[in-house]
């Protein structure tokens, strides 16, 4: 069993709600945001037990983490660092949202030991961006990545996401070309999922705003696919991109099946052969921790056969694949023996391809992934 | 009981006419039941017949009356089949009687069914009342129903009686006439004794109960009786009459109508239109008419869920005890699994059985379009009999095809008889003649192929004509004609399940309409799936579905991991209902939409 560990914190208040957000988060609740990092750290004292394994990567998530001010979110990572073994490798990433964070709070971040900025920045239209609830300008993107440079990050990640309300290929085209020019290390490209209870599925179902086809977003995919890689990105993850030596830590912990702690409202862990899911209401959640009670709210085993189905879910979303070898010893399943009659016809598809024992996803087959993780699970 | 103080009769109605209604009033005026008794319809005991306000199975009741002058009497009511599908059924009904209710809606006026069913009648020599129902209705037109009665029928209006069955009006001149108007039975109780079965059912307890009614001589308890088609002897426990709950009594005599327990295993011993006779001292000659039950239609069907063949085995079995007309045998398709090659009676004996099937025994069930029997004449000078399209022979051995054809009345107000002939020769009709019945309503008929009727023609019929359209038929016989297997390959590989039998010149439209709605029906797949209808190996009709082309999640992090699993594993469960066909997945709506291309 892994001595590493990945820790993750979730804050979950920002300032307005985006309209296709369904992430656990809220906004109107600030005056909560005291009790919360209180809750937070009396969270992760439960942990103490645990501060013997190495950390890997911190990561702090949400919400808008950067909504928080600065000395609450170097409280805690001060915290960490003096509890468990944080080695000065480790990756510590900090969301961003470029409307909520100065240059102050970038130099003291930066100080406090916060080496990775992940900067939500979704598209450089300003139209585009109003339309789905952003609070920022593309102009205040810039600025921040510029400040951000100046104070020293030099790891910063930006989030884009395609597929928008009244988004057409041009505007995706321009939204990538301007942002390699600017030539964050790591670039995640989101196609836009609808999801069900958000303002825009709302706006969608009413005919308010209507979405690209998909046979434009299948080419603003297959677009970025191209350009990425030709701008010296590789595409590492379906979503996920990075220049050499900067794939996200953290988030490849996720995809590798290592283990994580997750603290704050609503956030998962994974530990031992056991996941769980913290109360999502932030409020529940302080409450709870106050007392001086569990705030778990799920749990459930991850058996040795639900491990391998994530290892093949997971696995086949990262583009180096699953190494067949290392897949036959560890679950002791022959993955193309098992899935054989299904494989091949991937195979002849071009949707699928097995080299140098690897299996793994054509690019074709990104764009299907889904339907042929499904597919290829249903045999397990 | 005295012969000549018994009636037995019938009621001969168009669906919603009024029959059961009436058959309440009758049952309730001579206190057969009482009012607190009745749920409504004690005749219709199944749940499917009230739900559909017709009668399946035949069913009898005795009623006693005291007439004005003063005699009793015995009247025994014979409730018939009141559909084409059952038309054997309520020939069988209507021997057993003497005389018939012709009931005939107010405001609807006579039906072709009516008339179907009144010819019959007629053809066994059966005094005929006429009776207007529903005359309370505002809608209603009694002179024009007489009218009718009188132009097409050719009774005398004078002799109608107008009637509700819902307010009870008229309950009384009925009793009365059924008393003069109706003769009494005929038959020596001296001759061997001669009964006609005109239904059966299957009691658990006690086995086979046999409906009768006694032509000649007399039945008692403790009696052996043989049955004159099946050659099966049995030894009588109970004989007794509906009253309506059956109540043993020592003797029936010729005239009267009852039930009979004989240790009976299964229905098939006691197939309706069979003689019962003495063992002792059997009866020289059968009564006329008998004929085995003859299914008309074929459909395969399947279970959803393969495991369940079992069940469904039990409970086709069940139902067969019931029902001697209802035939089964296993069948395998690649697509579908093991199921059963029934055949019915009809298209809604058909419906009923499957409907019981769902309902009563909790299946689900996958029905292949129905077909009908074909006869296949090969060049060797054999002849199959299919209804399989399975079974549809290679051309290099085809000889010639005929298939069953059908004599249709149907009788409509004549501003739709434009568009119904159009109806008609689009299903390949043959006219045959056209009658004015009166001013506004014709009588038009046709010959026409059985596999067009089982198709959509009725509901097109129903739609073209506004709902006032009415039709019956009679089997033809079975005629040449220019078939084509019609075969759907998904993949470019065949699928047994959606193959029909079809006329040359309905191939290119039914391929079409086929293929496009497997398209709509079909989700996309990971490839592109070519949809072709063929005949031979000429494709006539091709579509594609288009590959999915995207279908991806864009994040899965550590809180997204397990719900992401949950709902590929779900997908997992969905797949499980979906039949792989090669490597198409399709659902199992697919087999179901293709009965209900409309044309």
């Amino acid at each position: 069993m892994s001595k590493e560990l990945s820790l993750y914190f979730h804050f979950p208040f920002c300032k307005r709600k985006c309209y296709y957000c369904d992430f656990n988060s809220f906004s109107g609740f600030d005056q909560l945001m005291p009790d919360y990092i209180h809750a937070l750290l009396a969270e992760i004292k439960f942990y103490l037990p645990q501060s013997g394994k190495m950390i890997k990567s911190i990561y702090f998530g949400g919400g808008t983490p950067s909504y928080f001010p600065v000395n609450s979110l170097i409280e805690i990572l001060k915290f960490v660092t003096t509890h468990f073994l944080v080695p000065g490798k480790a990756e510590i990433t900090l969301e961003a949202n470029p409307g909520t964070i100065n240059v102050e709070d970038l130099i003291q971040l930066q100080e406090a030991g916060f080496n990775r900025l992940s900067i939500g920045l979704q598209a450089t239209q300003n139209d585009l961006l109003r339309r789905i609830g952003r609070i920022h300008s593309a102009q205040e993107f810039y600025d921040i990545f510029e400040l951000a440079r100046e104070t020293g990050f030099q790891n910063i990640g930006v989030d884009l996401i395609f597929g928008l309300p009244g988004q057409k290929l041009e505007h995706w085209q321009n939204t990538l070309h301007s942002v390699t020019e600017v030539g964050p290390e790591h670039i995640s490209a989101y196609c836009l999922q609808l999801e069900p209870g958000t303002r825009l599925h709302h706006q969608v179902s009413l005919k308010e705003v209507s979405l690209p086809p998909e046979e434009e977003v299948v080419e603003m995919m297959e677009f970025t696919m191209v350009y990425l890689q030709e701008r010296g990105y590789e595409q590492y993850e379906i979503s996920n991109y990075a220049k050499t030596g900067y794939k996200s830590v953290h988030n490849l912990g996720y995809w590798l099946g290592h283990d994580y702690l997750g603290l704050g409202a609503g956030a998962a862990s994974t530990r031992l052969g056991q996941r769980w899911a913290n109360i999502k209401d932030p409020k529940d959640y302080i409450e709870n921790l106050k007392k001086g009670i569990s705030v778990v709210a799920e749990r459930e085993s991850i058996d040795k056969h639900t491990a391998m189905i994530e290892a093949v879910m997971l696995g086949l979303r990262l583009r180096s694949g699953i190494n067949l070898q290392r897949f036959y010893d560890k679950y002791a399943v022959d993955l193309i023996l098992k899935t054989q009659k299904d494989l091949e016809s991937l195979l002849n598809a071009d949707l699928i391809e097995i080299n140098d024992g690897t299996l793994r996803l054509t690019y074709k087959g990104i764009l299907t992934s889904n339907k042929i993780i499904a597919t290829l699970i249903a045999n397990l | 009981m005295i012969q000549t103080n018994i009636r037995n009769f019938c009621i001969i109605a168009h669906i919603d006419h009024g029959k059961s209604t009436l058959a309440d009033r009758l049952l309730e005026y001579t206190g057969a039941i009482s009012e607190r008794e009745m749920t409504t319809q004690v005749l219709d005991s199944m749940d499917l017949e009230r739900e559909r306000g017709i009668t399946i199975k035949a069913q009898a009741v005795r009623l006693e009356y005291k007439a004005k002058d003063n005699s009793k009497y015995v009247l025994n009511l014979i409730d018939t089949p009141g559909h084409v599908d059952f038309s054997y059924e309520v020939s069988r009904s209507l021997v057993a009687c003497d005389g018939a209710l012709l009931v005939v809606d107010a405001a609807q006026g006579v039906e072709a069914q009516t008339i179907a069913n009144l010819y019959l009648a007629l053809e066994h020599n059966l005094d005929i009342i006429p009776v207007i129902n529903k005359v309370d209705l505002p809608s209603a037109d009694p002179e024009r129903a007489k009218n009718e009665i009188k132009e097409i029928i050719g009774l005398d209006p004078g002799e109608c009686i107008l009637a509700s069955a819902k307010t009870g009006l008229g309950t009384e001149d009925i009793l009365e006439a059924i008393v003069h108007r109706i003769k009494p039975p005929a038959g020596d109780a001296r001759l061997p004794l001669r009964a006609l079965i005109f239904d059966s059912l299957f009691d658990s307890y006690r086995g086979v109960i046999a409906y009768f009614r006694v032509m000649e001589g007399k039945i008692t308890a403790g009696q052996k009786i043989r049955m004159m088609a099946s050659q099966k002897e049995f030894e009588v426990t109970e004989i007794g009459t509906f009253r309506p709950v059956m109540t043993p009594t020592n003797e029936l005599i010729a005239g009267e109508v009852g039930y009979v327990i004989a240790s009976m295993k299964n229905v098939t011993d006691t197939q309706v239109g069979d003689t019962i006779t003495s063992a002792e001292n059997p009866a020289l000659i059968a009564l006329p008419g008998y004929r085995p039950a003859q299914p008309m239609v074929y459909c395969g069907m399947f279970p959803v869920d393969n495991t369940a063949y079992g069940e469904l085995r039990e409970a086709l079995e069940k139902l067969k005890l019931n029902d001697a007309s209802l035939v089964f045998e296993p069948e395998t398709s690649s697509a579908l699994g093991f199921g059963f090659r029934c055949g019915f009676l009809g298209l809604l004996h058909m419906e009923i059985i499957q409907e019981r099937l769902e309902r009563e025994y909790g299946l689900n069930l996958i029905a292949t379009a129905p077909s009908v029997v074909y006869k296949v004449h090969l060049t060797d000078g054999k002849i199959n009999e299919i209804s399989n399209p399975a079974d549809f022979p290679v051309s290099n051995y085809l000889d010639y095809i005929e298939e069953p054809y059908v004599k249709a009345s149907i009788i409509l107000p004549n501003e739709f008889v434009g568009t119904i002939m159009d109806l008609c020769q689009e299903k390949r009709g043959v006219f045959k003649n056209m009658e004015y019945l009166t001013a506004v309503r014709v009588l038009l008929v046709y010959d026409l192929p059985l596999s067009e009727i089982l198709m959509d023609f009725f509901d097109k019929l129903k739609s073209r004509s506004r709902g006032y359209a009415s039709l019956d038929y009679e089997y033809l016989g079975h005629r040449e004609s220019d078939l084509v297997k019609l075969d759907i390959l998904l993949n470019e590989k065949p699928v047994d399940a959606l193959s029909a039998i079809v006329h040359r010149e309905k191939a290119y439209q039914r391929g079409r309409l086929l293929t496009e709605k497997l398209k709509e029906i079909i989700p996309r797949q990971m490839f592109e799936v070519p949809v072709q209808a063929t005949v031979g190996t000429k494709v006539i009709a091709r579509e594609t579905i288009k590959a999915l082309r995207k279908d991806v999640l864009a994040k899965c992090y550590g809180g997204d991991i397990s719900r992401k699993r949950k709902l590929l594993e779900k997908q997992k469960e969905g797949k499980k209902r979906m039949k792989q066909l090669g490597t198409v997945e399709v659902p199992q709506e697919a087999f179901l939409a293709v009965l209900r291309i409309e044309e």
